[in-house]
């Protein structure tokens, strides 16, 4: 009886993603430093049952990272092909596991017809990296699903894939605003400012995260010349938004540096009527 | 006049008829336009051509009338005149017969001088409507409609001076006259052809047609009657009866809108033109030895902002020219073609290549067009785009309303041996805004050419991509049938791309993974590999279960171990969707795999 509940509760987490899965595994199969029987688990992923795999699959979210041989089994189930459900649970493994070598396997599923596994293939990419994953987030990137792409976009700037920010920019000025945050991740100081010059266009709160990156770099990643006119273009928007922004940057702003950049933000901020927090910066 | 009247006592003494005889008044028949009348088998209407033997109809000015927001709008097209106007509330259409224009208006009847647009008269219509015109350089003959039921046509012939010499009333409905040295031609009751004695008001002679007729026209001297097929009056018209006369009618063709040559003359057409007017057929007969044919052996069919030009053998399109605007009436010239659209703009157009001289202008929009093209000679003075440029600038109006002008064209041109017509067809379906009809149409030509090999690689190249706004997928189905059909294993590597690429549509998978199975080689193996473990458990849908089907078989026929393991396994496989189980297995010849549950001896994939 217990097993059918778990059963049950593998099949939904399957539905609903990593997340779901991981929470699922954990409350039906605690943690534990009890030793995982490999064969049986191969055995279980290679059954070619869904309720067996699905079942080995749960005790791989749980147990996988302190199991070398995991990867290898998970991609054996990838590349043998399974029903969405096991397919969908099998990534959100991947996506546990953050394993680089599993980035191949993975990576084929950003192509498949089902827009589901489309896009749990791309979030886990983002995940395991590995050298298949830019690659293929990049032409995800050009994917007819919007929620592929922005997948994309989130995981080409997690992956630090500073090749794609130009394609970046292309998918943002299309209206992908997740690119935002990304570009803020990856630009180089002309590229930081290429993106500040779509504020007003993109709106602030798609870009803060992207302005984040840029402004709380240290100086030696990128100069207080360019943090000055990206600040300079924050305070331009002159809202109410721009305002609260900034000072949640300023709350945010490494302590002890008071440099240019920082005296920027403080002129910037009272300009738009607000109160410096810190005012001896 | 007394010759003639001898001999038509001969013929009445001759056929014995019991009518009522003499050379006064009456005379073989009672009154024109009457129908107690024993069918002659031709033989007044003989003499009546005997006595016109060698007389030609006049030239006529070639002449472009418009109907404008004040009235008239009117451009000689020779380059021997200067375009004139004049103002006038029309009733209908106007007609141009020869060297004079008419017209109807506020109850009166108005003719001008074509070259100058001088008025010549102005008569009473008695409340009718202008319906046809025709003119001999003395006389004009002109048929009025009624605005009521009930009411009787009219004939008027009118002569220079604006002396209405006789009025005829008829109960039959008349149409379109034409008048060749004195003699009135009117058909009526769209059976009979009168031929009316402009002098005397009699009627002379008449032809029982064996078709439809309400058109009589003077082209190239001639008078021609008919509707449907245009009976030349000559030495043969007597024979009109037995289907011994010349004639010549335009080769069947189902064209956009069903077009017509000649409109039904009986019926008054409107100042302002509706689609009928928009849709039209012309065509100029000319002599050629003892028979007829049509000048520079083509004729022009008209949609809308399209005309289409044909070969009269075998109706083959030869030619398409595009107008800024909807053309609204036209006429054949010798040879050539005129036409004149809504915004006033006048196109001569070459006959046999569409090649169009700089376009003349009215000057103003125009609500209704008619053209006398008279002897005017259009020739080519600059070479025309190809047929397939000339189909693509068509097509790509994109306008709703030339739809079945499209789909017509595309189909014409679609089977013509061209690698640019590959092209045009990947191009009408990569572009976004062609209709779902013309689509499938184009989609059906593609699939069956066997040429522009070049250009369908090259489309396969492309993918649907977000970036750079390349938002359609190549016709991929398509280009996988006609490539598999052409053994271009050139495109295995493309196809099998295209068969991992979410964009395409399932059905165009189908149509990639059959190419695949002829033109696959193990250099195809990876991509084939990951489609069979990506659907073989997830095919949801017919034409995915097939696509995977047809790769399973691509699979087999590379002879190759990996391949041939990879479709056991996935017919073996518990969670293969059954029926690619099924099929896989009938591939195999083995038979399908345990149910799920049952112990696997080896990794179930």
């Amino acid at each position: 009886m217990f097993r059918g509940f778990l059963r049950a509760l593998l099949i939904g987490a399957s539905v609903w993603g990593s997340a779901a899965l991981a929470a699922t595994s954990v409350s039906a199969a605690p943690k534990t430093n009890a030793k995982v029987d490999v064969e049986a688990l191969r055995a279980e992923l290679e059954s070619g049952e869904e309720g067996r795999m699905l079942s080995a699959l749960a005790e791989l979210s749980t147990h996988g990272k302190d199991l070398p041989e995991a990867a290898n089994l998970l991609r054996g189930v990838l590349e043998r092909g399974a029903s969405v459900p096991v397919i969908e649970a099998a990534l959100s493994v991947a996506s546990l596991l953050a394993r680089a070598e599993l980035s191949e396997a993975v990576a084929r599923y950003t192509r498949h017809r089902s827009p589901s596994v489309r896009l749990t293939a791309t979030r886990t990419l983002g995940a395991t990296g590995g050298t298949a994953a830019i690659p293929a987030l990049r032409a995800a990137l050009r994917s007819a699903d919007a929620a592929v792409r922005g997948a994309a976009a989130e995981g080409l700037g997690r992956l630090g894939a500073k090749e794609a920010v130009g394609e970046l920019f292309l998918a943002l000025d299309r209206r992908v605003l997740q690119a935002a945050s990304a570009i803020g991740r990856l630009c180089a100081p002309p590229e930081c400012l290429a993106l500040s010059e779509r504020l007003g266009r993109v709106p602030l709160e798609a870009m803060t995260d992207g302005i984040d990156h840029i402004l709380l770099r240290s100086a030696s990643e990128m100069p207080d010349e360019h943090k000055v006119k990206v600040i300079a273009r924050v305070a331009a928007l002159a809202t109410a938004d721009a305002a609260r922004y900034l000072v949640g940057v300023a709350n945010r702003w490494p302590a002890g540096d008071a440099g240019k950049a920082r005296r920027a933000l403080k002129d910037a901020i009272e300009s738009l009527g607000e109160k410096d927090p810190l005012k001896k910066p | 006049m007394k010759e003639y009247c001898w001999a038509r006592l001969g013929w009445l003494v001759a056929a014995l008829v019991s009518a009522p005889l003499g050379c006064g008044a009456s005379g073989p028949f009672e009154k024109p336009f009457t129908a107690r009348w024993q069918n002659d088998r031709g033989r007044s209407i003989s003499l009546v051509q005997e006595r016109l033997a060698g007389s030609k109809t006049p030239v006529g000015q070639p002449l472009a009338v418009g109907v404008g927001a004040g009235g008239l709008i009117a451009l000689p097209l020779d380059g021997n005149g200067v375009a004139w106007s004049q103002a006038a509330t029309l009733d209908a259409l106007p007609a141009i017969a020869g060297d004079v224009v008419v017209a109807t208006a506020a109850g009166r009847l108005l003719a001008f001088e074509a070259r100058t647009g001088k008025p010549l008269w102005n008569v009473d219509a008695e409340g009718r409507r202008l319906r046809g015109a025709g003119d001999d350089g003395g006389t004009t003959a002109v048929t009025l409609g009624s605005r009521e039921d009930g009411q009787p046509s009219q004939l008027l012939l009118v002569d220079r001076a604006g002396h209405v010499r006789h009025r005829l009333d008829s109960a039959a409905e008349l149409g379109r006259p034409a008048v060749l040295a004195g003699v009135a031609f009117v058909p009526w009751q769209n059976q009979y052809v009168s031929a009316i004695d402009v002098e005397s008001g009699e009627e002379i002679g008449r032809l029982l047609m064996r078709e439809q007729v309400s058109n009589a026209l003077a082209i190239g001297g001639f008078v021609f009657v008919g509707q449907l097929g245009l009976l030349r009056f000559d030495d043969r018209i007597a024979a009109a009866t037995t289907g011994g006369a010349r004639r010549i009618e335009l080769p069947f063709k189902k064209l956009p809108g069903d077009p017509v040559w000649l409109s039904d003359g009986t019926k008054t057409e409107l100042p302002t033109a509706g689609a009928r007017a928009r849709v039209r057929l012309l065509a100029r007969p000319v002599e050629r030895g003892e028979e007829i044919e049509l000048a520079a052996g083509h004729f022009a069919a008209t949609y809308y902002r399209v005309v289409m030009g044909f070969r009269a053998e075998g109706a083959k399109l030869a030619w398409v020219k595009t107008l800024p605007a909807d053309s609204l009436g036209g006429g054949a010239a010798s040879p050539g073609f005129v036409l004149c659209d809504k915004l006033g703009g006048v196109h001569r157009i070459d006959a046999t290549s569409g090649a169009a001289q700089a376009p003349l202008s009215l000057g103003a929009r125009v609500r209704a067009c008619v053209v006398q093209a008279g002897d005017l000679s259009v020739a080519a003075n600059a070479p025309a785009p190809s047929l397939t440029e000339q189909v693509s600038e068509a097509i790509f109006l994109h306008d709703p309303e030339m739809a079945a002008a499209h789909e017509f064209l595309l189909s014409e041109i679609g089977v013509l041996a061209d690698p640019a017509v590959t092209r045009l067809l990947i191009d009408v379906l990569s572009a976004p805004r062609t209709s779902p009809r013309l689509r499938v149409v184009a989609e059906r030509l593609l699939a069956a050419r066997r040429d522009g090999v070049d250009a369908m690689l090259a489309a396969l190249q492309s993918h649907y991509d977000y970036l750079t706004d390349t938002l359609r997928t190549p016709p991929v189905g398509a280009l996988a049938e006609a490539l598999a059909a052409m053994k271009e294993h050139r495109a295995a590597p493309l196809l099998a791309e295209h068969l991992n690429d979410p964009a395409n549509p399932a059905e165009d998978l189908v149509r990639i993974a059959k190419a695949l199975t002829v033109l696959a080689t193990v250099e195809q193996l990876d991509e084939l590999l990951a489609f069979l473990a990506l659907y073989r458990a997830t095919a949801d849908e017919e034409a995915l279960v097939e696509a995977v089907l047809l790769v399973g078989k691509a699979l087999l026929a590379l002879q190759n171990d990996a391949a041939r393991e990879a479709v056991e396994n996935a017919a073996r496989g518990p969670l293969t969707v059954p029926a690619v189980r099924r099929g896989l297995a009938e591939l195999l010849e083995v038979r399908p795999a345990r149910e799920p549950g049952a112990a696997a001896s080896s990794a179930a994939p």
